[in-house]
């Protein structure tokens, strides 16, 4: 797990850091490809949620290169079958099973083993 | 019988559970709302007829507090469209009997009701009537292959043979020129009767504020209230074996269907499950509690104190895709070498493609980038003495300040970049926790997305206003609210809904001070204290 779709909604939350700290960058990933049944309506209702810069260039980032650098404008080809295909693959079945994620602002690394993330933080990284 | 349309709108009875009766209308009418279609709720003792105009707002009202006290096993319903009209087609109002029978929990067995009547002669005597113009309900789709059955079923009493027989019998008049087939009949006309005993009715009156005190040790109210209730059919009585109680209601029908949600509660048994935890939820409150979510194929629901994931595969079961997080990722690990246990568990389900993630972090120093994410939050946050809620942290009080800076070792590296490094954390007050739950709810939920979870309370200091009022939330309630109760403590089912479509900021998850000090404050160390009550303003404050 750590799914393309889970990884685009995460952002760093240390405290204080507000700039580069979206998208995290995956470091030392393996990746796991399970196919999964496809729920379109799903990916259909989720695309106005999705950062799609972050998600090309993070897929991009660990070999997946099947999604266009620009968010098809068309609603029909948007809402096509083959184009939510495409991105049910990408969104949900690339698995990060180890690895980590690196906040490009401050640095911060997440830990991913087994698929879990460990989105906590340090003492100093909290506020109060 | 298909396909025709008859003068008055058709009514179904509902045999219901009878545990957690104050679980029933939220069950009933979340599916209604999921499926789309309105429910109108009628009392099952009330003997008007059925077409009889008689259901204004006020007797609708009695009836939910009927329903909730549980008094009865039955309900009888019918369907409304979207303009408030009942539904008078059959065909679409047996659909929609079939989608309550397929996610109600509480259902177990849903009939279309021909007649209900306090008295056998009476329930006779209105079908002998009305079978000239009702006959097609009595029919088989296929007169030719079909087959009919019959089912009495006597609740609250014993069973005897030979009454079943008479009851049988006493319905010749109908004609039947079908085969009496016991196995798999095409038609099964069910009969119900219900006998109420004195303790049910002494029990159900203290609930409603009728009566102040109850001996419910004592079985019976009365030594009159024992003797064998003598009724005899020919003369409008019934006769034997009437140690239990008063006959209260007949129902006479077709099966429609059988309740099959309720068969989920033994799939998801914690005990059953490949992986649980000491916390785990019994199943047939995290399947309540997925009905009130709305889950449904393509949407997405989040649990933000996970645990081990109980609420996440009753969500998932219903389509819905989860996710997950919780401060204690042991939790949703476990201890097998072979894996994180919420997927393993996840797996054995068949539902591990509708988990999207689980995330270990605190939900007070959430990660998520964006608001309006989910459909539904569903939790059942910790709350027991050693396992209470946690958030991130140094508890002040004990004296030492949180740190702002990060601590180098002696060997040059930092303390928090050594492998086992553990946050340190501090409990996660319950007023705090639920008030904060509220306004996260609000900035990630969708318009219209629900928030779903369980609070725990001091019964006695219970009052409505613990639940924080906040605009764009609002609560779904009926009657005096779902709980679970174990005396001096319970657990509330708690459903709200973001009414408007307002962007609203991410919450600061600061310390709240509410006007009125919740039942649900300090939970885990009252729990610890035995519920001792709090002391009264104008008493001394020790703690002071
Ligand atoms: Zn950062």
């Amino acid at each position: 797990m750590v799914r393309l779709i889970t990884h685009n909604m995460l952002t760093c939350h240390v405290k204080n850091c507000t700039k580069d700290n979206f998208p995290l960058v995956f470091e030392n990933v393996e990746l796991e490809v399970r196919p999964a049944e496809a729920n379109l309506d799903f990916i259909k209702r989720f695309i106005p949620k999705l950062e799609w810069d972050a998600l090309v260039q993070t897929a991009r980032s660990i070999g997946e290169d099947s999604l266009p650098e620009q968010m098809p404008e068309d609603k029909a080809t948007l809402e096509s079958e083959e184009f939510l295909q495409k991105l049910h693959h990408v969104l949900m079945e690339i698995h990060v099973e180890e690895g980590q994620m690196k906040c490009r602002g401050c640095g911060h690394i997440y830990p991913i083993s087994t698929g879990i993330p460990n989105m906590l933080l340090a003492e100093h990284e909290v506020g109060r | 019988m298909p396909g025709c349309t008859i003068k008055t709108a058709p009514r179904f009875t509902l045999n219901l559970s009878l545990t957690n009766p104050t679980f029933r209308l939220p069950d009933l009418y979340s599916t209604a709302k999921l499926f789309g279609f309105g429910l109108k709720i009628f009392h099952p003792w009330n003997n008007h007829e059925v077409d009889k105009e008689e259901d204004d707002e006020v007797s609708e009202r009695e009836t939910w507090e009927f329903v909730h006290s549980g008094r009865s096993a039955f309900v009888i319903i019918g369907f409304t469209d979207e303009d408030g009209r009942e539904v008078r087609d059959l065909e679409r109002c047996l659909r929609y009997c079939r989608q309550l029978g397929e996610r109600c929990i509480m259902i177990k067995s849903i009939h279309q009701l021909f007649h209900h009547a306090p008295t056998l002669p009476k329930l006779h005597e209105h079908l002998e009537q009305t079978k000239r113009n009702d006959v097609h309900l009595w029919k088989p789709d296929n007169e030719e292959k079909g087959s009919f059955a019959f089912d009495v079923q006597r609740i609250g009493k014993r069973r005897s043979q030979s009454a079943t027989r008479t009851i049988v019998e006493s319905f010749a008049y109908m004609a039947m020129t079908t085969p009496i087939r016991m196995k798999d009949p095409e038609v099964l006309y069910t009969y119900f009767e219900e006998y109420e005993d004195a303790q049910a009715q002494e029990r159900a009156q203290l609930l409603s504020g009728q009566l102040e005190q109850t001996r419910l040790d004592i079985p019976f109210a009365s030594e009159k209230d024992k003797k064998v209730v003598q009724i005899d059919y020919e003369e409008g009585k019934f006769v034997g074996g009437g140690n239990l109680g008063f006959l209260r209601q007949i129902y006479f029908g077709r099966l429609v269907c059988e309740g099959s949600a309720r068969l989920l509660i033994k799939k998801f048994e914690v005990k059953e499950r490949a992986f649980y935890g000491n916390t785990s939820m019994e199943s047939e409150m995290s399947l309540l509690m997925a009905g009130q979510t709305l889950s449904s194929a393509g949407k997405s629901v989040y649990d933000p104190f996970a645990g081990t994931g109980s609420l996440l595969y009753t969500c998932a079961h219903w389509g819905s895709m989860v996710i997950g997080s919780d401060i204690d990722g042991r939790q949703m690990r476990g201890k097998d070498a072979s894996g994180p246990g919420v997927f393993r568990a996840a797996t054995k389900y068949g539902l591990r493609n509708r988990i999207l993630d689980c995330l270990t972090f605190d939900v007070t120093r959430n990660g998520w980038r964006r608001g309006g994410l989910f459909d539904a939050i569903i939790t059942d946050p910790p709350y027991g003495v050693r396992a209470g809620a946690k958030r991130l942290g140094r508890n002040e009080k004990n004296g030492r300040m949180q740190k702002d800076e990060p601590v180098l070792m002696p060997d040059g590296t930092y303390s928090h970049l050594q492998p086992g490094y553990i946050p340190v954390s501090r409990p996660y007050e319950m007023t705090d926790l639920v008030y904060d739950l509220v306004l996260f709810g609000r900035w990630m939920l969708v318009p219209g997305g629900r928030l779903v979870f369980f609070l725990p309370t001091v019964t006695e200091d219970w009052d409505d206003l613990d639940v924080p009022v906040v605009q764009g939330m609002k609560e779904i309630k009926f009657c005096s609210g779902s709980s679970q109760d174990f005396g001096r403590w319970s657990r509330r089912l708690i459903t709200m809904e973001k009414t408007d479509s307002e962007t609203y900021p991410r919450p600061d998850f600061l310390p709240v001070e509410m006007e009125k000090v919740p039942g649900h404050h300090n939970f885990p160390q009252r729990f610890m204290e035995g519920f001792d009550p709090r002391p009264r303003p104008g008493q001394a404050n020790e703690s002071a």
